[in-house]
C-alpha cells in the first residue's frame, strides 16, 4: 500500500468513531433539531480545544519531569501521576470544552431546552475525540486507534455528554453555577481517573480504563434520557401559559410553542409566564426545568420519524460501519418507547459492543502470552466468522421483533432470515479479507456499501411504518 | 462581548498558536523516528519504516558518543531491507556494521561472529554462496573458540550452515553438521528439562 493510500486509511480508522458517536448524538434529538450549522461549530470547537490543552499539558509534562512520568520506580511517580493525569490533563481538557462550550454556544438561540446541552456537549466531545485521534493515529499507527475506538473517543464523547448534561440544565434552572460546577467536577473526575489509569502502565490499567468508559457511557445514556423525556415532554404537553410580554399575550402557549420562540429570540430564558390553569408566574427557567419530567407518563404514544435512507447510507458508509451499534441501540429505543416493551436497550447494545469488539482484544493478548503470532490462518478465520456470527445473531433477534410489528402495518416487510444471511456473509468477508490484497481499501470499501445497502432494506421498511404510525395517530388527534 | 467569549477567544487563538509553534520547532530525535519506524514495521508499513530507519541512522551518525544508536540503526535498516528484498542495500549496511563491530570490540568478539552471520545470511539469499560459506566459517571458529564447542550459538550457526550447504547441493557434509547441532540442542533440552 502507498504512503498516501496508508495515510487514508489511518484518518479514516481514527476519524470513523468521532464521527459515528457524533452522528448518533446529532439524531438523537427527535423533536427540535438542532441547526446543523451550529452542531458542525461545536465539532469544531471540539477539535479546536485540542490544541490549547495540548499545548498546557506540554508545559505540565516539563514541570512535572517527563521522566518521572514514564517510570513508576522514580520517586514520586504517583503522586506525581495522579496530579499529572488530573489537572495536567483532565482538568484541562474539559475545562477548555467547557470554555468553548459555555462562550459560544450555550448563549445561542437555538439552545432553546435543557436536551440542546446533550447534544452540544457530545458533539465537542466527539470533535475533541476526534482530533486527539487523528493526532494519535497519524503518529503511532493502526493498533493504537483500534483501542482509542474503544475507549478514549467515548470517553471523550460521553463525558461531553455529561458535560452537556449540566449546562443543558443550567441554562434552565434557578440555580445556574451550582449545575455548571457539579458538571465540571463529575468529568474532570471521570476522566482524572481514567487518565491516571492510562499513564500508571500497571496491570490492572487496562480493566479500570474499560470500567471507567462504561462508567461514562452509562451515566451519559442515563442522563441523554433523563433529557429527552424532559423534551418528549415540552413536544407534547397539553400545559398552556400565557407570556407577559409582546403582541402574543392574549394566546395560549404550549411548551412546544415556547421552545419554538426561545428559538427564534422572541422569548429569552428569563422571561416570565402565567400558568392558564393557576394563574402562577413562572419564568421559563422554571417551567423547562426537570421537573416536569413527571409529566412524560401521562403522555400519549408518539410514533418516530424514521431516518432518510440516504443519510444512513453515508452514514454506515463514512463510519467504516461503526455506525451499527447505533442503529442498533436507536431502533430498539424506538421501539422499547412507543410500544412500552421490556426490554433494556442500552444493554443490548452494550451487549452486542462487548460480544463483537472485545473479544478481538482478548484474543489479541492471548496470542501475546503465548507468544503465538501468525498463529493460522484457519483458527484467525474462525474466529472473524465466530464474531460476524455473534453480529447476525444480534441483528437477528432484534429483526425478529421489528418483524412482528411491521407485519401488522405493512403488506410486505423484510424477510429477516434473508437479510441477516446477507448481513453475516458480508460482514464475514469484510473481516477476513486480507490487507495484503491491491486496493485492499477499495474492497473493503465495496463490502461496507452492500452491508450498508442490506439494512437500509431494514431502514425503507422502518421508515414506512413509522409514516404509517404517524399518520394514525394524527388521524386520532 | 462577554468576558467568558474575550477568555475563549484568547485561549483558543493565543493556545493554538503556542501548539502550533511548539509542534513545527520540534527538534526530530533518533527516539522519535525509531519510535515512529518500529510502529510502522509492525504494521508491515515497510517503506514508511525504511523512512524513518534512514533518518534514525543519519542522527545517529552526526551526535557524539553514538555507537550504540549507530549499531542498533544499522541492524534495523538492515532487517528492513531484507524483509522489502533489497539485499544488496541490506548487504551494504551489515558490512558497516560488522567493520564497526570489529573496530569498537576486536575481530574475536561474540558481536563480531554474530555480525558475520548475518552478513552470510545475507549472501546466502543473494546466491553468493562461497562467500556465505567463508563468512559462516569465521563466525563458526569465534564462537567455538569463545564459547566451545557444545554452546548454543554454535549449534545456531551450523544450522545456518547446514542449510547453507544443502543449498549448495552438498547434503552429505550437510546430514553431518545436523547430526551435531542437534545433538547439542537435544544436550541443552536434557538440562533444561
Amino acid at each position: 500500500m502507498s504512503d498516501g493510500m496508508e495515510t487514508l486509511r489511518l484518518l479514516y480508522i481514527a476519524m470513523g468513531p468521532g464521527v459515528a458517536i457524533a452522528v448518533f448524538i446529532y439524531y438523537s434529538d427527535k423533536w427540535d433539531r438542532e441547526p446543523r450549522k451550529l452542531v458542525l461549530k461545536s465539532f469544531f470547537l471540539g477539535g479546536l480545544a485540542v490544541l490549547p490543552t495540548y499545548y498546557f499539558e506540554g508545559i505540565a509534562e516539563q514541570v512535572l519531569g517527563i521522566q518521572a512520568l514514564q517510570d513508576e520506580h522514580s520517586p514520586l511517580f504517583w503522586p506525581k501521576t495522579i496530579f499529572y493525569a488530573f489537572f495536567g490533563v483532565a482538568l484541562a481538557e474539559e475545562l477548555c470544552k467547557f470554555l468553548f462550550l459555555k462562550a459560544f454556544v450555550f448563549d445561542e438561540r437555538e439552545f432553546n431546552e435543557p436536551f440542546d446541552g446533550i447534544i452540544y456537549g457530545g458533539v465537542i466531545g466527539c470533535g475533541f475525540a476526534t482530533v486527539e485521534n487523528i493526532i494519535y493515529v497519524l503518529q503511532y499507527g493502526q493498533a493504537v486507534g483500534m483501542f482509542r475506538m474503544v475507549t478514549a473517543v467515548p470517553g471523550h464523547a460521553f463525558f461531553g455528554i455529561i458535560l452537556g448534561y449540566f449546562m443543558g440544565r443550567a441554562k434552565f434552572s434557578t440555580n445556574r453555577v451550582r449545575h455548571l460546577i457539579h458538571g465540571l467536577v463529575v468529568v474532570v473526575t471521570l476522566h482524572g481517573l481514567y487518565d491516571t489509569a492510562a499513564f500508571s502502565n500497571t496491570i490492572w490499567s487496562i480493566y479500570l480504563i474499560f470500567a471507567i468508559v462504561f462508567l461514562g457511557i452509562y451515566l451519559g445514556l442515563k442522563a441523554k434520557r433523563e433529557l429527552e423525556k424532559l423534551s418528549a415532554v415540552i413536544e407534547f404537553s397539553a400545559k398552556q401559559y400565557f407570556p407577559l410580554k409582546g403582541r402574543r399575550k392574549k394566546v395560549p402557549l404550549h411548551l412546544r410553542d415556547i421552545r419554538s420562540l426561545l428559538s427564534m429570540g422572541k422569548l429569552v430564558p428569563e422571561d416570565n409566564l402565567v400558568d392558564k390553569k393557576s394563574g402562577k408566574i413562572k419564568s421559563i427557567r422554571e417551567i423547562f426545568s426537570s421537573k416536569i419530567i413527571s409529566q412524560y407518563k401521562r403522555l400519549p404514544k408518539v410514533p418516530f420519524c424514521g431516518m432518510p435512507i440516504k443519510l444512513f447510507l453515508i452514514f454506515y458508509q463514512v463510519t467504516f460501519g461503526l455506525y451499527l451499534y447505533f442503529w442498533f441501540l436507536g431502533n430498539y429505543r424506538d421501539f422499547v418507547s412507543y410500544k412500552k416493551l421490556k426490554l433494556n436497550p442500552e444493554l443490548l447494545a452494550l451487549g452486542l459492543f462487548v460480544f463483537t469488539i472485545l473479544p478481538y482484544f482478548i484474543y489479541g493478548v492471548i496470542q501475546k502470552a503465548l507468544d503465538m503470532h501468525g498463529l493460522n490462518l484457519v483458527t484467525d478465520i474462525s474466529f472473524d466468522l465466530v464474531i460476524a456470527g455473534t453480529e447476525a445473531a444480534f441483528l437477528f433477534f432484534q429483526f425478529q421483533i421489528f418483524s412482528g410489528f411491521l407485519k401488522k402495518k405493512l403488506t410486505k416487510s423484510f424477510s429477516v432470515t434473508t437479510i441477516v444471511l446477507g448481513f453475516f456473509i458480508l460482514s464475514g468477508l469484510k473481516k477476513v479479507l486480507p490487507m495484503t490484497v491491491p486496493f485492499y481499501i477499495f474492497w473493503e470499501m465495496v463490502l461496507i456499501l452492500i452491508q450498508g445497502g442490506i439494512l437500509a432494506i431494514v431502514q425503507r421498511d422502518l421508515n414506512l411504518y413509522w409514516r404509517i404510525e404517524n399518520e394514525q395517530t394524527n388521524r386520532i388527534h | 462581548m462577554t468576558p467568558t467569549k474575550l477568555v475563549a477567544l484568547f485561549v483558543a487563538v493565543a493556545g493554538s498558536l503556542l501548539y502550533l509553534n511548539s509542534y513545527f520547532s520540534q527538534p526530530e530525535t533518533w527516539e522519535s523516528h525509531n519510535k515512529k519506524a518500529v510502529s510502522a514495521f509492525r504494521e508491515s508499513r515497510y517503506a514508511e519504516a525504511e523512512k524513518h530507519f534512514v533518518r534514525a541512522l543519519e542522527l545517529a551518525e552526526t551526535s557524539p558518543d553514538n555507537d550504540h544508536r549507530l549499531s542498533f540503526s544499522l541492524n534495523q535498516l538492515a532487517e528492513i531491507y531484507q524483509v522489502q528484498s533489497k539485499f544488496v542495500e541490506a548487504g551494504w549496511v551489515l558490512k558497516r556494521s560488522l567493520a564497526m563491530d570489529e573496530k569498537r570490540f576486536g575481530p574475536k568478539h561474540l558481536n563480531v561472529a554474530l555480525r558475520l552471520n548475518n552478513l552470510a545470511g545475507n549472501y546466502r539469499m543473494r546466491g553468493e554462496y562461497e562467500e556465505a560459506e567463508s563468512l559462516l566459517k569465521q563466525a563458526l571458529k569465534i564462537l567455538e573458540e569463545s564459547l566451545g564447542k557444545e554452546h548454543t550459538l554454535v549449534a545456531n550457526i551450523l544450522e545456518h550452515y547446514a542449510y547453507l550447504l544443502q543449498k549448495m547441493g552438498k547434503p552429505v557434509e550437510a546430514q553431518s553438521l545436523e547430526r551435531r547441532y542437534k545433538a547439542i540442542y537435544s544436550v541443552q533440552d536434557s538440562e533444561n528439562q
